[in-house]
C-alpha cells in the first residue's frame, strides 16, 4: 500500500513537471485554449455568483438609471472619440502637402514603453495592418508634420518607430529660407528629442531654425518624401576642432498628445 | 472556484494540507493535481505550476508525517504558514503577511470542521 501511494505520487509529480514544461514551450496553445473553453463557464458562473451575492439588494428603479447613466456616459465618449476623428481629418484635408488622397488615416492603439511623467513616446500601435495595405517603410504623418514610420506590421495592426525614437535616423535639411539650405542627418534621442548631425561647418543653422525631411523615397514609393515639418533647432553645438557641426531639434508636436495619424500609401 | 475568480487566498492549498494532515488519503494527491490544473486556467497562468506546487507541499507533509503528530492544530498552523508563505513568493501575491495571517484563520476553521465532521462519521458508523 505504501509503495503504491509512493508509486502514484511520484507519477503525478512527473506528470506536473512535463505539463510543466511542455505548456512553458508554448508547443500546444491550442489544446491550452480549449481546456479555457472548458473553464470558462465555471469561472463565469462563480463570479457571477459571487457578485450577486456581495452586491447588496437595489432599487430597481435606481438600478435602471445606473444603467441608462452608463449607456450615456459610453454614448458621449463615442461622440468625443468621433468629434476628435473628424477634426483630425478636416485638419488633415486643409493640408496641401502630402496631397490627403495618398493618405490612410489609422487610430493609435498604443504606446509600448509610454509611461507618462516617466519616459516619453518612442512607438505607436496603430489599427491597420496588411490588409488595408500597410507596408513596412511607409512615412506616417500628421498634417505636414512627420510622426515616424512603419517598421513592423501584421495583418490588422501596424508599429510604428516614432522620429525621436533612438534606433530612427534620416537625411533632413533646414527649411530653404534665403536660398541656402544645410544638409544633415536626423537621429532621435529616445528622451523626446533628436540631434541634427553631420552638419558641415561651412554651413549656417541656428537655433529656431526649421528642419525639413530631405526625402528618400525609393522606387516603389516606399520611404520619407521631402518637405515634412520635423521639429526646430533650439541649441546649436559648433566646434572648430570637429569637422561636423550638431544641433538638438524639438518637434512641433506633442506625440503623446496625438489620437490619430495618417500612412503615407504612396 | 473561489480561489480562481475573486480572491488570492490560497484555499485550496489551505484546504489540501488541513486534509492530509488530517486524514492521509491517496486521493489527495489526485484532487491536489487536477485542482491546480484547473486554477492554472482560471487564472490564466502556465498550466502544471500549481499542480507542481500542491504535489509538492503534499509530498513534504508525507514525509515528515511520522516525525510530527500532524493531526493538531498547531502543526496545521505550521504547515499553513509555511505553505501560505512560499505560495504567495513564488505566484507574487501582494500583502503576502496580512494574507498569510488570514490563511491560518481559515486553516484553522476547516481544521475544526474536518475534525467534527471525521468524529460524527465515525460516531454514526459505530
Amino acid at each position: 500500500m505504501h509503495k503504491r501511494d509512493n508509486f502514484f505520487l511520484t507519477f503525478l509529480i512527473f506528470l506536473s513537471f512535463s505539463i510543466l514544461f511542455i505548456f512553458l514551450t508554448g508547443i500546444f496553445g491550442e489544446v491550452r485554449s480549449s481546456l479555457e473553453q472548458l473553464v470558462a463557464p465555471v469561472a463565469k458562473f462563480t463570479y457571477g455568483s459571487i457578485g450577486s451575492i456581495l452586491s447588496l439588494p437595489q432599487d430597481p428603479k435606481l438600478k435602471e438609471l445606473e444603467e441608462t447613466n452608463r449607456q450615456l456616459n459610453q454614448k458621449l465618449s463615442e461622440k468625443k472619440n468621433l468629434e476628435l476623428e473628424v477634426a483630425a481629418l478636416r485638419d488633415q484635408f486643409q493640408t496641401t502637402n502630402p496631397r490627403s488622397f495618398d493618405l490612410m488615416p489609422a487610430k493609435i492603439l498604443g504606446s509600448p514603453q509610454f509611461i507618462p511623467g516617466v519616459s516619453k513616446p518612442s512607438q505607436f500601435i496603430l489599427d491597420k495592418g496588411q490588409k488595408d495595405g500597410i507596408k513596412v517603410g511607409q512615412a506616417v504623418v500628421f498634417q505636414n508634420y512627420l510622426v515616424g514610420k512603419i517598421t513592423s506590421v501584421s495583418k490588422r495592426l501596424a508599429k510604428v518607430s516614432l522620429i525621436t525614437s533612438s534606433d530612427f535616423s534620416f537625411t533632413a535639411q533646414t527649411k530653404p529660407e534665403g536660398g541656402s539650405v544645410a544638409l544633415g542627418v536626423v537621429a532621435g534621442t529616445g528622451d523626446g528629442e533628436m540631434i541634427f548631425d553631420k552638419v558641415l561647418l561651412s554651413e549656417t543653422i541656428k537655433a529656431s531654425d526649421t528642419i525639413v525631411t530631405k526625402g528618400d523615397l525609393d522606387v516603389s514609393g516606399l520611404g520619407l518624401p521631402a518637405d515634412l515639418l520635423i521639429g526646430e533647432i533650439i541649441s546649436v553645438d559648433k566646434k572648430t576642432s570637429s569637422l561636423f557641426q550638431s544641433a538638438r531639434i524639438k518637434s512641433f508636436l506633442d506625440f503623446s498628445k496625438l489620437s490619430f495619424v495618417f500612412v503615407l500609401m504612396q | 472556484m473561489l480561489e480562481g475568480t475573486v480572491t488570492t487566498l490560497p484555499l485550496v492549498s489551505i484546504y489540501l494540507l488541513t486534509l492530509f494532515a488530517l486524514k492521509k488519503r491517496e486521493g489527495i494527491f489526485l484532487a491536489a493535481f487536477l485542482s491546480g490544473i484547473a486554477l492554472d486556467l482560471m487564472l490564466v497562468n502556465t498550466l502544471g505550476m500549481r499542480s507542481l506546487f500542491f504535489i509538492l507541499s503534499l509530498f513534504v507533509l508525507k514525509t515528515y508525517e511520522k516525525k510530527f503528530e500532524t493531526q493538531t492544530l498547531p502543526f496545521v498552523f505550521l504547515v499553513t504558514f509555511l505553505g501560505s508563505i512560499i505560495y504567495f513568493t513564488i505566484f507574487h501575491s501582494a500583502l503576502a503577511f496580512t494574507q498569510t495571517a488570514v490563511s491560518l484563520a481559515i486553516a484553522g476553521v476547516i481544521f475544526f470542521v474536518l475534525r467534527k465532521s471525521t468524529i460524527f462519521f465515525n460516531k454514526r458508523e459505530l
